[in-house]
């Protein structure tokens, strides 16, 4: 009895020295170690490849809600943050729906009751309206250059776009108007300058 | 020492669920998946406007009848003009009614004096003779002023004194 336990012992530590030994040459976070052999009448050099992965990052954040006042416009700010993307990628919000319909293309709130009203979006200081499919932000890697807490560059960009609500119509019917804008967000190429 | 821990557990319980009481949404966050990717890749803004109900209704506190001779007949008639000003603003479909009602317990518009004597007069509205109870004006959301005349006529009264009657506007939005 005491002879076959051994033997279960002697394999089980076995086969666990074999899987660390599988465990090593395997990429991990911290790089890879396999080797270059040379033997004897071996000439010339041999390459090295040195590897390290940046997975890409960014944080969007786009308003959940806007009411737009007695004043009759608002703004909103949609930012990217903490973004790192590829060398020639980019962070790219679009302004891609409108009150959930395919076929709107004119921004109206409406009331339950069957009034309307129409309202117009500029970003930042644009005289030009925004109209459904334009693009609101773009942010790339490698401007704008964030700095953490303690004032260092974290190489990562940040951007954001504020963007003004206003109403296009005279106000006739009270009651409580209410619509949608969907924002989507993608990572495209930087476009090359003409 | 188990009634300092249900303490403890109390105001635990009682301020994780104020908490929860103020976890209004106000922003959506996207962030990139593993493989650059947007998670998710669309977020929908919510855009409200809120219009309260604004309007004013003007209506006269007293019509004085004034003696009128015309067609070679005494009757004593008055107008009176009941007034939305301008900016009415109701919910879309609503509309302000003013209805008039004779006075209490009263089921016809008559004249009265304290020494008793009676005396019938008769509102119209256009061409319309108006019950008791009907509608006599209806005013909708307008930019403008609107308005509705009232016509107060009695016939030439058989006794003297000084006639009166008290009637009632009523407001209401249908």
């Amino acid at each position: 009895m005491k002879k076959l336990l051994s033997l279960v012992l002697a394999l089980t530590l076995a086969l666990s020295l074999s899987v660390t030994a599988f465990a090593t040459g395997v990429e991990g976070d911290t790089g890879t170690d396999n080797t270059n052999t040379f033997s004897p009448g071996d000439t010339g050099g041999k390459d090295t490849t040195v590897t390290y992965t940046v997975a890409p990052a960014y944080t969007v954040t786009i308003p959940a809600s806007v009411t737009i006042g007695s004043s009759g416009s608002i703004t909103a700010t949609v930012s990217a943050e903490n973004v790192k993307v590829a060398y020639g990628k980019q962070v790219v919000v679009k302004l891609t729906g409108i009150n959930n319909t395919t076929s709107d293309t004119t921004f109206t709130v409406e009331t339950k009751e069957g009034a309307s009203l129409t309202y117009t979006v500029k970003k930042d200081n644009d005289t030009d309206t925004i109209s459904k499919g334009d693009t609101v932000l773009t942010v790339a890697s490698g401007l704008n250059n964030e700095t953490g807490q303690d004032g260092t560059l974290t190489g990562a960009s940040k951007g954001s776009a504020t963007l003004t609500f206003a109403l296009a119509d005279t106000v006739q019917y009270a009651g409580t108007y209410s619509g949608t804008v969907t924002f989507t967000v993608s990572v495209e190429d930087v476009p090359t300058a003409p | 020492m188990k009634k300092i821990f249900a303490i403890v557990l109390t105001l635990a319980l009682a301020l994780s669920l104020s908490v929860t009481a103020f976890a209004t949404e106000e922003n959506h966050t996207i962030t990139s998946d593993a493989d650059g990717n947007p998670k998710p890749s669309t977020a929908t803004t919510s855009v409200t406007f809120g219009v309260d109900p604004t309007y004013t209704i003007t209506i006269p506190a007293t019509v004085k009848l004034t003696k009128n001779t015309a067609n070679g007949t005494v009757t004593y008639e008055q107008d009176a003009t009941i007034t939305a000003s301008e900016g009415v603003r109701l919910l879309n479909g609503q509309t302000i009614r003013v209805t008039l009602s004779a006075g209490e317990n009263e089921k016809t518009f008559v004249l009265n004096t304290k020494q008793g004597a009676t005396l019938k007069y008769t509102v119209t509205v256009g061409n319309t003779e108006i019950k008791n109870g009907d509608i006599v004006a209806t005013f909708g959301t307008s930019l403008k002023e609107q308005t509705s005349t009232l016509h107060f006529a009695a016939a030439n009264p058989t006794f003297a004194g000084d006639y009166s009657d008290n009637v009632v506007f009523t407001i209401s939005i249908q």
